[in-house]
């Protein structure tokens, strides 16, 4: 996983020297294509969607320093179209803390012992994973400095965790008519489904930036896995979580 | 330049954290309708009830000084919100031959959950000799599968369930035990008889996780409110039942066997420390304020009147061992004869095979057999 990693940042840190190589510009501009170095703030939420009934209310919610930092290349086609590749290696997650009733959810220990039933309480939930993202996007430049893009990204998980806790609630055991056991007065739950989530995800994502300073340019875009973060095995949480996330950040073109 | 970029970012990640969190506040969907079907509180009107009403899951007990016009109570019952019961609340219905079944519906259609609902007086026995017990079931993916025992009184043909155990507590940590896994059950006995089996147990990581490592056997007169578990664990023993006699002394045999590593709250080895067992009864006086002790206060509680224990440690011995100890009366407390008979003491009769199980310390496989308890009592 480490490995991943330090290759994916060695091959950013390493980009602009590569760029800067004597010749290799001038093949690019012969070739229309064009090498871009961009980073970005991931800002958003792995939820349910629609978020269902059982969710009650959102008590906080800390987008946490989630970050992306992106290798890209540029082929300009004719009539003001593009098409835009590269390697991302990112972070996406959250930290929520939810009220819910009638959640069904399970308790697993390490051990293999499980308590099973429908929660009424808060929730804390943490998510924090790392990817190696291949974003594929056709952009149209409708004027100069305005570029929109629009594609598919395929996220490989390099790391996952999703865990967190339930307190001041109350578990119904296996379903609603079980016994009823209280958490108050600081007796928590803690779960954790690490173990159950997909390796590979994809989705649509869209972007627009906007040049606003000699090669540098900020961009907003918008990632939406199509794909539920869990295996579809995976019968505890009723329903699927998909990871929308806003990115704010900037393009450094050379 | 690059500075200010920044602040930008910044400033954006804010607003942009906060527009996420009003999309989902938007997106919470209106409540639905209730899935629960519990019957929360339980009334009898017209009609003095001599102990707390005991609630169950699936069970509700009133329990009344004696019989007379059983065959015509309406008892009445609140229930979850939105639910309905069946028969209604208020309705006129005959206890005689034991319990009514009562049936509580889910507001949204998809639960009910039927309540035996039992009005009897109190169990009046003082010789307990733990031969009759049921093995409580559960559904384990739609298969039918044994969970832990209950030991009860046989009293003129009714079932009398004086004696309760934590193990509807060890369940939640380890769903997966057989009968004679959980810290109390039923086992060989004195002389060739069932007697009942106190084993403190491993919790396994769940437990471990709670900050309850292990769970000593108990067994106790009264109630476990399995609801307090986790939450409240010294007060989910409600020690104590009505007990309308006079007790004199307390007796019955023994056989114990102490766990080989002592361990304390985090599951630490105190390493020179021997387990040992507690056999021990408390009569007490009942007022509206007490309607029973728990853990927290049954050794200390002002209603306590008196209490028989053994003057020394017990110690371990292999094969079964009488014992016999007296109700020492609390200075100062006498037993009035006029409350006695309206069921205003309780008695409750405690085994614990770690007796420092209830701050979760002590010895995995400590084991205590108790068998042919006696209360003796004044005449």
């Amino acid at each position: 996983m480490r490995r991943i990693i330090c290759v994916c940042i060695g091959i950013v840190c390493l980009f602009p020297s590569a760029v800067q190589a004597a010749g290799f510009s001038a093949w690019l501009d012969e070739q229309g294509l064009s090498l871009r170095l961009q980073g970005s703030f991931n800002i958003g939420g792995t939820a349910p969607i629609p978020i269902p009934a059982q969710i009650r209310a959102i008590n906080g919610y800390d987008p946490g320093l989630k970050m992306g930092l992106e290798a890209l290349v540029h082929k300009s086609l004719p009539h003001r179209f593009g098409l835009l590749s590269g390697i991302r290696f990112e972070t996406k997650g959250m930290e929520t803390d939810g009220l819910v009733k009638d959640y069904k959810m399970a308790m697993t220990a390490d051990d293999g012992s499980t308590v099973r039933g429908y929660w009424t309480g808060n929730v804390v939930t943490d998510i924090d994973s790392s990817f190696v993202t291949l974003p594929i996007l056709v952009t149209y430049a409708p004027v100069e400095r305005l570029e929109l893009q629009l594609g598919v990204f395929l996220s490989w998980l390099i790391r996952g965790s999703f865990g967190g806790y339930v307190y001041e609630g109350y578990l119904r055991e296996n379903d609603p008519t079980g016994e009823k056991i209280i958490f108050t007065d600081g007796a928590k739950a803690s779960y954790n489904f690490s173990e159950d989530l997909r390796r590979f995800q994809w989705g649509a994502e869209a972007g627009i930036s906007w040049r606003i300073w000699g090669n540098l340019a900020v961009r907003a875009g918008l990632t939406w896995g199509f794909r539920s973060i869990f295996s579809p095995d995976f019968e505890t949480i009723t329903f699927g979580m998909y990871p929308v996330y806003a990115q704010l950040g900037f393009t450094y073109t050379f | 330049m690059k500075k200010l970029y920044s602040n930008g970012n910044t400033l954006l990640f804010f607003l942009m954290s906060i527009i996420a969190f009003i999309g989902f506040m938007s997106c919470i969907q209106p409540e639905l309708p209730n899935a629960e079907c519990d019957i929360i509180a339980a009334f009898m009107p017209g009609k003095t009830l001599v102990a707390p009403t005991l609630i169950e899951n699936f069970r509700i007990i009133f329990t009344v000084a004696d019989k007379t016009g059983i065959d015509a109570l309406a008892p009445e019952f609140e229930i979850t919100d939105g639910a309905f019961i069946v028969p209604a609340s208020g309705s006129i219905q005959d206890f005689t031959s034991g319990e009514v079944l009562y049936t509580v519906y889910s507001e949204d259609g998809l639960w009910s959950k039927t309540y035996a609902v039992q009005v009897g007086i109190p169990v009046i026995k003082t010789d307990y000799e733990f031969e009759t017990y049921e093995t409580l079931m559960t559904t384990v993916l739609g298969k039918p599968r044994e969970t832990y025992q209950v030991f009860y009184e046989s009293v003129n043909g009714e079932k009398k369930y004086i004696w309760a155990s934590g193990n509807a507590g060890f369940k939640l940590s380890m769903s997966s035990a057989l009968p004679d896994q959980y810290p109390t059950f039923a086992g060989p006995g004195y002389d060739g008889t069932t007697g009942a089996h106190l084993v403190t147990r491993s919790t396994g990581s769940l437990g471990a996780i709670a900050g309850m490592p292990i769970a000593a056997g108990n067994l106790f007169t009264g109630n476990f409110d399995v609801k307090n578990a986790m939450a409240k664990p010294l007060e989910a023993t409600q020690f104590g039942t009505p007990f309308g006699k006079e007790p004199v002394r307390l007796t019955g045999y023994y056989t114990y066997t102490p766990g080989a590593v002592f361990t304390d709250k985090s599951g630490r080895e105190i390493s020179g420390k021997t387990d040992g067992c507690d056999i021990y009864a408390v009569f007490y006086e009942t007022d509206e304020t007490t309607p029973y002790l728990t853990g927290v206060d049954i050794l200390e509680s002002p209603n306590i009147v008196a209490i028989a224990k053994s003057p020394a440690p017990l110690g371990a011995p292999s094969a079964f061992t009488f014992f016999d100890f007296p109700f020492v009366y609390e200075p100062g407390k006498s037993i009035d004869a006029q409350k006695l008979a309206e069921f205003g003491y309780n008695l409750a009769i405690i085994f614990s095979s770690s007796k420092d199980g209830a701050l979760f310390e002590g010895a995995i496989g400590s084991t205590l057999v108790i068998d042919k308890v006696s209360v003796i009592c004044a005449e």
